[in-house]
Order: C-alpha cells, then sequence, then structure tokens
C-alpha cells in the first residue's frame, strides 16, 4: 500500500466514524435503519427506523455494540419503527445490558402500538423503560 | 386445528430454509406476498410475522448441529379468517414448549438474559401452539385466529 492510499484509507474510516457518531450511517447508497445523535450533556438519541426484522437486525447489530461499548445515556427512539420482533429485541438487550454494566442507562422512546405490544409480550419493557414523549425520555436519562 | 387436510383452506404454500441461516430473510417477502394474497389485517400480518421470525430462527439457527445436513419447512394454510403455520425441521428433537427455559425474571437489567424470551412471546400471539415429534422431524404448530387478532 502506497501512502496516497494508506492515506486515503484513513480518511475513509474517519469519514465512516464521523457518520456513525453524527448521522445516518451510509453503506454505498443504502440507508441503514440507525441514527446517531449526539445532544450534548453525556445524551445520546438513536433512532432506528423501519423494519427491525431478520436482516435489519443484522444491520444494526454492529453498530448497536459500538454504541453500547462508547455511550451510557441512551434513548432509544423507536417512533420510526415499522417492525421489530426476536432478533432486533435482542440486539436492543445486548446494547442495554452493556450501558447498564457500566451504570449507564438506556430507556425506549415511541414504539407505535404494535411494536410496543410486543415489548410488553416479551416483558422488556420491565427492563427498559418505555417513555411516550421524547423530553420525557431524555430527561430519564440525563446525568443530574 | 386441521389446517393441513382443511378443504376449506384458501392457500396452501411451502417454504424450504437450509440449517445455518444464510436463506432465512426469505421468510418475510414470502410471507408478506400471502399476506397480501389473503389481505390479511396488517396488524394480524405483523404479529404473525413476529412469531414465523422466532420459530424459524430458533429452528434455523439452532435446530441443528453444526455441519450437519438437514432441512427446515414451513408450511401456510388457511383463510384470511384463520391460519396455521406448521414448522418442520429435522433437527435435533427439541421441544421448545417444554424446554425452552422458562420466562426469565428480567429486573434488574443486569441480570436479565438474553433469549428464552420467545416462547413467551409466541404464547402471546399464538391462538394455537403445539409441538410434536413425529418420524424424526420436529412438528411445530403455530394457530392464528386472524379475526380476533385484528380486532386486539
Amino acid at each position: 500500500m502506497t501512502l496516497v492510499h494508506r492515506c486515503l484509507a484513513l480518511r475513509e474510516i474517519g469519514v465512516l466514524y464521523g457518520m456513525i457518531d453524527q448521522c445516518t450511517v451510509l453503506v454505498g447508497k443504502k440507508t441503514m435503519p440507525i441514527e446517531i445523535n449526539d445532544l450534548g450533556g453525556g445524551v445520546t438519541v438513536v433512532r432506528l427506523s423501519g423494519r427491525i426484522d431478520i436482516a435489519g437486525a443484522r444491520e444494526i447489530d454492529m453498530p448497536m455494540n459500538i454504541i453500547a461499548g462508547s455511550k451510557r445515556n441512551v434513548v432509544l427512539d423507536l417512533s420510526a419503527v415499522d417492525f421489530l420482533a426476536s432478533l432486533g429485541i435482542r440486539s436492543i438487550v445486548v446494547a442495554a445490558k452493556s450501558i447498564a454494566s457500566k451504570r449507564g442507562i438506556c430507556v425506549m422512546f415511541g414504539p407505535t402500538p404494535d411494536v410496543r405490544s410486543v415489548l410488553e409480550a416479551s416483558a422488556i419493557d420491565t427492563v427498559i423503560p418505555i417513555h411516550d414523549g421524547l423530553d420525557d425520555a431524555i430527561r430519564a436519562v440525563s446525568p443530574h | 386445528m386441521t389446517g393441513l387436510t382443511d378443504p376449506a383452506s384458501e392457500i396452501r404454500e411451502r417454504l424450504m430454509l437450509q440449517p445455518g441461516g444464510e436463506d432465512l430473510e426469505a421468510v418475510f417477502p414470502w410471507f408478506e406476498a400471502i399476506a397480501a394474497r389473503l389481505g390479511l389485517p396488517p396488524r394480524a400480518a405483523f404479529r404473525i410475522q413476529v412469531v414465523l421470525e422466532e420459530a424459524a430462527t430458533n429452528a434455523v439457527m439452532h435446530g441443528f448441529d453444526p455441519g450437519v445436513a438437514g432441512e427446515v419447512a414451513v408450511d401456510i394454510t388457511g383463510t384470511p379468517k384463520r391460519l396455521v403455520v406448521v414448522l418442520r425441521d429435522t433437527g435435533r428433537a427439541f421441544n421448545p414448549l417444554l424446554e425452552a427455559p422458562p420466562p426469565p425474571v428480567l429486573k434488574p437489567i443486569e441480570d436479565a438474559m438474553v433469549g428464552g424470551l420467545g416462547v413467551k412471546l409466541m404464547r402471546s400471539l399464538c391462538s394455537e401452539l403445539t409441538y410434536r415429534r413425529a418420524g424424526g422431524t420436529n412438528e411445530l404448530t403455530m394457530g392464528f385466529d386472524v379475526t380476533a387478532m385484528a380486532a386486539a
């Protein structure tokens, strides 16, 4: 690898990390169903969207791991999620457990009635609280 | 429920999956086409897909020892009011309804198990859920009262 190539590769990695940290993650022209916004004050809002089915869960797994490893006060915005089942729930629980192990906190916000019914049927809402309002959710995770 | 032999059944569809999960994503477009054909209400279709994901993932990802060949068949029969999904796999004998771990106690989150929630989820969404082992095959039958699901 020449120096130029190495610089290009480093720049691409930098761009990728920048994207992961600030907004929609793009791979080629495809939009991934996860968007990460740091609000300041240590609070991060992670907006999931679309179908978090088998394919969707595979797409969010890695970004969710990165979030779980680097953020402590996390709101999962589910208001744009059309579908969520066991694999997506698993990804959320794994991340929330990791955040909790660092004495962080993770809450969910705004699921549709169908998504909410799945979260409640699997009792996930008893460990990752669901808030109806984004402001409430942000307050719940904000460091005091 | 006698969906498999029910002469009133309006559909009879089968999807074959391979152990390992590489073709698992085919489940959703396949089911969505069926749901559209039957005109299933969105809420019922949503809930059936939740159960399908759980059951198919379990069978395909966890039902077989690594490298062991086998097959998983998903059959759907029924009408717009009542659907029966039968999942058959030639994997290890396993009754998910008896042998799955009991629903975990979830508080606090540090102790929460990952997984083990599927049977609880499936029981809450199916109107019938039965298992039998027959001729070296696991057979999980999931019945859905579509009319009741759409109203819930």
